[in-house]
């Protein structure tokens, strides 16, 4: 008998014993993950992400899941089984995340930290803010060796979701040799916008609403028949709640331009990183934000409008726009008030949006009509994303690029007032008429609202300060609103008759007015609520 | 109460420079009848012509009359070649003249203090009236121009404004940090800045502010300055990551970079400049592996060749081991057909995502 023959029939002997006996189970933990929001609109893109106990990354994957029939989503984490020598239990942070598709940027490891150290007013742009914890896991990276006993360099995820953007949720997992079980992460949309901590935490001010508990062992599972069958998710697209519209619009005369548009509510990410240095307020952080149905006037509140309010006795009291008793003149040469639409005595102008009103008075009328001034978040919610199927536009007609007759801008009689390279065109210069004008038809959005880009800015609710303030920090997920202070500048949106085409892009946040100021650029519209609320 | 909403006075503004630009001295300073006498006799067949001084004096009188027309550019490339050919301080204030005209105060303000240092050298002078304008254009001029103060972040990174390097001017700024002043060198690539912190002193209005630096990512400002102190501008360039791309001729192998999963090729992976191990590999083909140094800022391209694992060789004395594994093999899987009983495993999870530990 040769060696090989010996071999051979020792291997089959000792296998066929083995093989009597079913192998060891290796450890397994199986994370499931289901979500409440709507996937098939925004928020599908799933990332991630596992660190050992000392917090030190391993593994990061990602996938885009924006089919509701592939929820809920499941991956396993496997260790090695109880006979295995040297098996011990192990302790992992499962990181866990959801964010629309597109909105990452380069890793930072940032967690969730207290956001009282924000300041109250930047200085300067809303550059990325670094938590004071930031750098001590880094640091735990840096000084990794190789097998020779170099420093590794620091190994990290290639980039993370927009914290601001993102579901995130951080579960502590024990994997126990041999043992196998399932572990439930529900990514809910009350989360959104909200960091995960790396374990529990003592800091006066942390709210870990969205944190999982201490490291627990998973429910240990006796045998596979106990293991829960995928069934289609039953909760995805219950967050928000729906939104719909259950108001009636209101359907004035033609040229009474009093029609309102109605518009669903929804998930909206108010800003635009694009929008980027045209301004002292760049468009960034972005926010998930929640907009409730809104009514919102399809036409900026006209010199017809305003005088009837006027009639009807609703603005007694207020402070009236500047009255210009001669002809509209935009001239180099011309005072700001020709340039104002409103006149005591008729003008023949009442079919021109009204300017040269001041926010206290613009706010007047609208709650006189029932509603307010719309915030910023439903001003740019209505221009850039309703009605769009949670798809966001440059522009409020759409992404094209913008046109001389598409809307109403660059027409001041010279560069020392704006921009001028429509003022040769129909209409000539200036502040034009609603509808008489092709220019003011094209500005359109599908909702039907009509001259949000140009012809004059809007006033809205909201203060004047940059998106990384306190105030926007703190400000709510659902209608979120920016006003402190009664006196501070109000936010403008929207371009103007001299604006340049940057101005109509709708995420530019460029020009404040104090609330007792008025221009020959500004003018108003108003919005109600859609969904039966109280305004 | 209503105030009136405060719009930058440009309109105030261009009205005084209009008024302004007709200032502009028309005899030429230079021309021959200007430098020499006049012959005296009308044939003069041996008359000494300086063409270098006529073609000056031409150049002047088609700027004067360039200006007449309002062509500011014109005229002032036309004063420019007087001035090139004949310098005169009368011909340096009217280029200055022009440049203001044009909105060009950082350079008009330098060419105006030229014309006034030429006209005090002696050399040339300035008639009385017009070194009284010089001086108020330099005051006024002083009023529109913009200082911001920059911080940059890190040190050695080069800007350009509006496509033009900067001009580093003698004076020193505000808290005494250095000055550099936009618009005045001709358009290239922006130059490295004098400080981490110093003044910045351009022409108001709409700019485009370009901080680059190698293996960095560029920042670009695009900004309209009103006249005056803006707000600082606190600038930090980000140190570009060095790109690895991974691919391999075979679909599905997994990328491993320094010892790290990074899933099936193809991988971008970005990471620090630096030297990374990287392994490809797939169940039946040889596993590839590789040492890479990347820089920053760079993009290194790695193509994996995973050639088929060579089957078992029955030359080789470890044939029979693995015959023996194969009738064991099959020994066992005969006993489980008979009596069921494997490894109790959960599977994958719908996603796929298997994640070992470490």
């Amino acid at each position: 008998m040769n060696a090989a023959t010996r071999l051979f029939l020792a291997t089959a002997m000792s296998l066929a014993v083995v093989g009597c006996t079913p192998p060891p189970p290796y450890a397994e933990v199986k994370i499931v993950i289901d979500t409440d929001v709507d996937v098939s609109r925004l928020v599908a893109r799933l990332q991630a992400d596992v660190y050992d106990a000392d917090e030190v990354w391993f593994f990061s994957r990602q996938l885009q899941r924006d089919d509701p029939r592939v929820w809920p989503n499941s991956f396993v984490i496997t260790g090695p089984t109880a006979e295995d020598p040297g098996a011990e239990s192990q302790d992992l942070l499962v990181r866990i995340r959801l964010y629309p598709d597109g909105k990452f940027r380069d890793y930072r490891g940032e967690r969730y930290f207290p956001p009282g150290f924000l300041d109250e007013e930047p200085a300067n742009k809303c550059l990325p803010l670094l938590p004071p914890e930031f750098g001590d896991r880094e640091q735990k990276l840096l000084e990794q060796l190789d097998a020779d006993g170099n420093p590794l360099p620091p190994f990290l995820p290639l980039n993370e979701p927009l914290p601001d953007l993102t579901i995130d949720r951080i579960v502590p997992v024990r994997v126990v040799p041999g043992q196998q079980g399932e572990i439930r992460v529900v990514l809910t949309g009350d989360c959104l916008g909200k960091q995960a901590w790396f374990g529990p935490s003592t800091a006066p001010g942390d709210e870990l609403v969205c944190i999982d508990g201490i490291f627990t062992t998973p429910p240990i599972i006796e045998t596979l028949a106990s293991v829960s069958e995928e069934v289609p998710s039953v909760i995805e697209g219950s967050f928000p709640n729906p939104q719909p519209c259950t108001e009636s619009p209101r359907v004035g005369e033609i040229q009474s331009f009093e029609d309102e548009v109605c518009m669903d509510g929804g998930l909206f990410v108010l800003g635009d990183p694009a929008v980027f240095a045209y301004g002292d307020y760049d468009a960034i952080p972005e926010h998930m934000t929640v907009v409730h149905a809104l009514r919102m006037d399809r036409f900026e509140v006209t010199v017809g409008r305003f005088r009837k309010a006027i009639a009807a006795g609703l603005l007694e009291g207020v402070t009236l726009p500047i009255a210009n008793e001669g002809p509209l003149d935009f001239g180099v040469l011309a005072a700001e008030s020709e340039g104002c639409t409103f006149s005591n005595a008729m003008q023949g102008r009442e079919a021109y949006p009204l300017n040269c009103v001041t926010w206290e008075t613009a706010r007047v009328y609208c709650q006189a009509m029932g509603g307010d001034l719309p915030t910023e978040t439903q001003w740019e919610y209505a221009a850039a994303a309703s009605g769009r199927n949670g798809r966001e536009t440059r522009y409020a007609w759409g992404s094209e690029e913008p046109t001389c007759d598409r809307a109403v801008f660059a027409r001041a009689a010279s560069l020392s007032i704006g921009a001028v390279a429509c003022a040769q065109g129909p209409g000539g210069q200036g502040v034009q008429p609603l509808l008489e004008n092709a220019a003011t038809s094209g500005d359109v959005t599908p909702t039907g609202v009509v001259g949000m880009a140009g012809n004059v800015r809007e006033f809205t609710l909201d203060e004047y300060r940059p998106y990384c303030s306190r105030c926007w920090v703190e400000a709510p997920l659902e209608q979120p609103l920016c006003s402190l202070d009664a006196s501070a500048p109000r936010t403008v949106r929207g371009g103007d008759w001299a604006g340049n085409e940057d101005s109509l892009l709708v995420g530019l946040r460029n020009q404040a007015l104090a609330p007792n100021v008025w221009s020959s650029r500004v003018g108003f519209r108003c919005v109600r609520p859609g969904d039966g609320a109280n305004q | 109460m209503i105030h009136r909403i405060e719009m930058p006075p440009m309109r105030a503004r261009a009205g005084k420079i209009l008024l302004a630009t007709a200032l502009v001295m028309v005899c030429s300073p230079f021309s021959s009848a200007h430098a020499k006498p006049p012959p005296k006799t009308p044939a003069a067949p041996e008359k000494q012509v300086d063409p270098i001084r006529e073609e000056a004096t031409a150049a002047f009188k088609e700027g004067t009359r360039l200006v007449g027309e309002t062509k500011w550019a014109e005229a002032l490339t036309s004063f420019e070649r007087a001035q090139s050919l004949v310098p005169h301080a009368i011909t340096l204030f009217n280029v200055g003249v022009c440049e203001r005209a044009l909105g060009r105060y950082t350079v008009a303000r330098r060419t105006f203090t030229a014309s006034l240092a030429e006209h005090e050298s002696k050399r040339t002078v300035l008639p009385q009236r017009l070194e009284q304008d010089a001086r108020a254009y330099l005051n006024e001029m002083a009023n529109l121009l913009v200082r911001v103060q920059v911080t940059v972040k890190p040190e050695a990174t080069s800007l350009a404004v509006d496509g033009r390097p900067l001009f580093l001017g003698e004076k020193k700024g505000e808290g005494g940090v250095a000055l550099v002043i936009a618009g005045i060198l001709p358009p290239g690539k922006g130059k490295t800045v004098p400080a981490a912190t110093f003044d910045l002193e351009m022409d108001f209005g709409r700019h485009v502010l370009t901080f680059s630096r190698p293996g960095h990512s560029d920042v670009i400002i695009a900004k309209d300055f009103l006249a005056g102190r803006a707000r600082p501008l606190n600038i930090s360039l980000d140190e570009l990551p060095a790109t690895i791309e991974i691919s391999a001729d075979q679909p599905g192998a997994i990328v491993t970079l320094a010892g790290r999963d990074f899933g099936p090729v193809p991988v971008t992976i970005q990471r620090p400049a630096g030297s990374y191990s990287i392994v490809v590999e797939k169940k039946g083909f040889v596993t590839a592996q590789a040492l890479l140094d990347v820089r920053a800022g760079e993009v290194s391209n790695y193509r994996a060749k995973l050639p088929v694992e060579k089957p078992a060789i029955t030359k080789q004395w470890w044939f029979w081991t693995i015959a023996a594994g194969v009738v064991a093999g099959a020994s066992v899987g005969a006993y489980f057909i008979a009596n069921p009983q494997e490894r109790a495993s959960i599977g994958e999870g719908s996603l796929g995502w298997k994640v070992e530990l470490p």
